[in-house]
């Protein structure tokens, strides 16, 4: 009778885990979106230096469209594999717990990218990849309670690279490389092995 | 004073019915299809284990439209979540005796 107990009592939990989290995630997400993210910082890097052959005037313009490329390929990524995975597990991709994750995110995301744009028009440029990193790292954390919680330690690294990068910013490119492409791609191959093998 | 096993639910006795419960417990509703993928059965199977807690006004069902789709909703009533935490408070006696 008492294994009984135990064996009902798990069963409401891992019930009450897979209703109420996002768990369409995919590692390949992480994998692919940080690769992403470093040949975008890899074209950053040739516009800042000139490499690009970018008019001088129009060196934030051409960043503003690497990034934005980023953003939207990132996006994509994400929500091509979430969508294979919700296949494959026979649930909903748009439930109630990814519009808990999608809101979560979009909060600190909207604040942090008007807060660049602000940024950017006061001629403080160099406090932007800090700036990303920072409020993505909060975004992270914030939607780490309706996820899997290994999401919260990434944005934990986030902030943390955020702050490095506001206190070196001759480094700044390199930070956000770091976080939005190393650590992406280590935390999608982590979440693969841990969860879709 | 009673014993733990007197006081599991006897409606709780089935696996689907807990998962049913579990799922509704913390969610303010769920379609039925999100229960079959969540629980992982039949249509026919989930059918009659919420008619079965739909008897025993455990659960309540909602019909309503979304985008001219019927959409049918379930949500625990104030009895079920009662219920539901008994049957949770039991399970943890049977677990932790002296407690």
């Amino acid at each position: 009778m008492n294994e009984r107990g135990i064996d009902d009592i798990l069963a409401i939990r891992a019930m009450m885990e897979r209703a109420s989290k996002f768990l369409s995630f995919s590692g390949l997400s992480g994998i692919s979106a940080g690769i992403v993210a470093l040949a975008g910082a890899w074209v950053a890097g040739g516009i800042l230096s000139g490499a690009s052959g970018a008019p001088e005037g129009s060196v934030a313009a051409y960043l503003f469209l690497d990034a934005s490329l980023v953003l939207l390929a990132s996006l994509g990524l994400v929500l091509y594999f979430s969508r294979r995975v919700a296949v494959k597990k026979g649930i909903p991709l748009w439930g109630s717990a990814a519009r808990y994750v999608a809101f979560a995110l979009a909060v600190p995301l909207l604040a942090g990218g008007v807060l660049c744009l602000v940024l950017m028009a006061h001629g403080l440029a160099w406090l932007i990849p800090a700036c990303m990193l920072l409020f993505y790292g909060l975004a992270l954390l914030n939607a780490g309670n309706f996820t899997f919680g290994e999401i919260r330690a990434l944005g934990v690294i986030e902030v943390v690279l955020g702050l490095l990068a506001a206190a070196l910013p001759a480094y700044g490119l390199w930070f956000w490389a770091g976080g939005f492409g190393l650590s992406h791609i280590c935390y999608g191959i982590l979440h693969y092995r841990k969860y879709e093998r | 004073m009673k014993s733990a096993v007197t006081q599991l639910n006897r409606v709780f006795e089935s696996r689907i019915r807990l998962g049913i419960m579990s799922v509704l417990a913390v969610r303010e509703a769920a379609d039925f299809t999100t229960l079959k993928g969540v629980l992982e059965v039949t249509d026919g199977n989930l059918a009659s284990h919420l008619a079965v807690l739909e008897k025993n006004r455990y659960v309540r069902m909602r019909k309503e439209f979304v985008q001219r789709k019927p959409q049918t909703t379930y949500q625990l009533t104030d009895a079920g979540r009662k219920a539901f935490a008994a049957h949770i408070d039991a399970l943890e006696r049977l677990i932790r005796p002296g407690r």
